[in-house]
């Protein structure tokens, strides 16, 4: 079952297999969540969206049809989801910078770096929604811009705007850091 | 490629020359071989893309314990799966309709704009063989003028 590649599996979720589904969830969960909690900034909406997405699967796997990989499609359901779900709470910074009780513990230019990791993280939480997708999609999830394209169901050239306009608001953001 | 068109490059598709549009890349390359400010933007835009990286980048295995409580939530009883008496035929199946929404939208919207002014246009009716243009009373009747030879059926 491990073995079988995304789309095997899904076809036999197509056909009603619960065990299939299950070892597809398992496999793209966590990451999934990763995706949702950097679009939404909010872990409780993250694992609301990955549920939800991962329940979309299941129902609508018999309508399912092999047109682009399962990766491509799975995202575009989360992405959508999250774009589609109002802000519950402001965006928090990743936990990559550790608790605001573990900074003190940590050495000089250790700090300053984590420090400068969340104000990135916070610049990167306030952009707009589709550009925060498509920065997260291709610098997180390292996606190209033609697949970063596809689950954001646009254009290669959309996807670069969105990036171009992205990058522009963290230069300005982040003058001083670098 | 002058030093906006290569910024907006760097921003488009990142500091990572394998990551350039080939059809840019030469450009992009003869431009940094001779511009030392287009080397300095790359430089710049390598920095800003290692910040945001390693700002996205989340402690390992931070997700396992959110992903264990959504698995554990699924493990419960499944809904029905969603199927249809009426399947696509089976030519259809195959075709991803995703890339034509553009040219399909905008061929409904020229349909629609020729319904609307059909229905609230100019009144421009076509009578016998020629058009009828309305007119106020007060003024001659062009059409008139229109109208073919009684006799020989040529028009003027």
């Amino acid at each position: 079952m491990d073995e079988a590649s995304d789309e095997d599996l899904m076809r036999r979720v197509a056909q009603g297999e619960e065990r299939a589904f299950r070892a597809l969830a398992r496999r793209h969960a966590a990451r999934a969540i990763g995706l949702a909690r950097r679009i939404t900034g909010n872990e409780a909406d993250a694992e609301e969206v990955v549920q939800e997405a991962l329940l979309r699967v299941w129902i609508n796997a018999p309508r399912w049809r092999p047109l682009a990989a399962f990766r491509t499609w799975f995202y575009r359901v989360v992405v959508n989801l999250c774009l589609g779900r109002r802000r519950r709470a402001p965006f928090l910074p990743l936990e990559a910078a550790g608790d605001p009780a573990d900074l003190a513990e940590l050495p000089g230019n250790r700090l300053e770096r984590t420090q400068a990791d969340r104000l990135v993280a916070a610049a990167i939480g306030e952009l707009p929604d589709r550009q925060r997708a498509a920065i997260v999609l291709t610098y997180h999830e390292g996606l190209s811009n033609a697949e970063a394209a596809a689950v954001l169901e646009t254009s290669v050239g959309g996807v670069e705007a969105l990036l171009v306009r992205a990058k522009r608001a963290l230069r300005e953001k982040l003058v001083g850091l670098r | 490629m002058n030093l906006d068109e290569f910024r907006a490059l760097l921003d488009a598709s990142g500091a990572e020359s394998s990551a350039w549009p080939h059809d840019a890349s030469g450009e992009a390359e003869r431009l940094l071989a001779a511009e030392p400010a287009a080397r300095a933007l790359l430089a710049e835009a390598r920095e800003v893309d290692a910040l945001i990286v390693r700002a996205l980048r989340g402690r390992p295995g931070a997700e396992d314990a959110a992903a264990s409580r959504v698995l554990a939530a699924l493990g419960r009883e499944l809904p029905r799966q969603r199927r249809f008496a009426l399947a696509w035929p089976a030519a259809l199946t195959g075709v991803d309709l995703a890339p034509s929404r553009p040219r399909l939208a905008a061929l409904a919207a020229v349909a629609a704009l020729g319904v609307l002014l059909g229905l609230f246009g100019p009144d421009i009716s076509a009578g016998d063989g020629g058009f009828v243009v309305a007119a106020a009373s007060s003024e001659p009747d062009l059409g008139a003028v229109f109208e073919p030879e009684p006799l020989t059926g040529v028009r003027p």
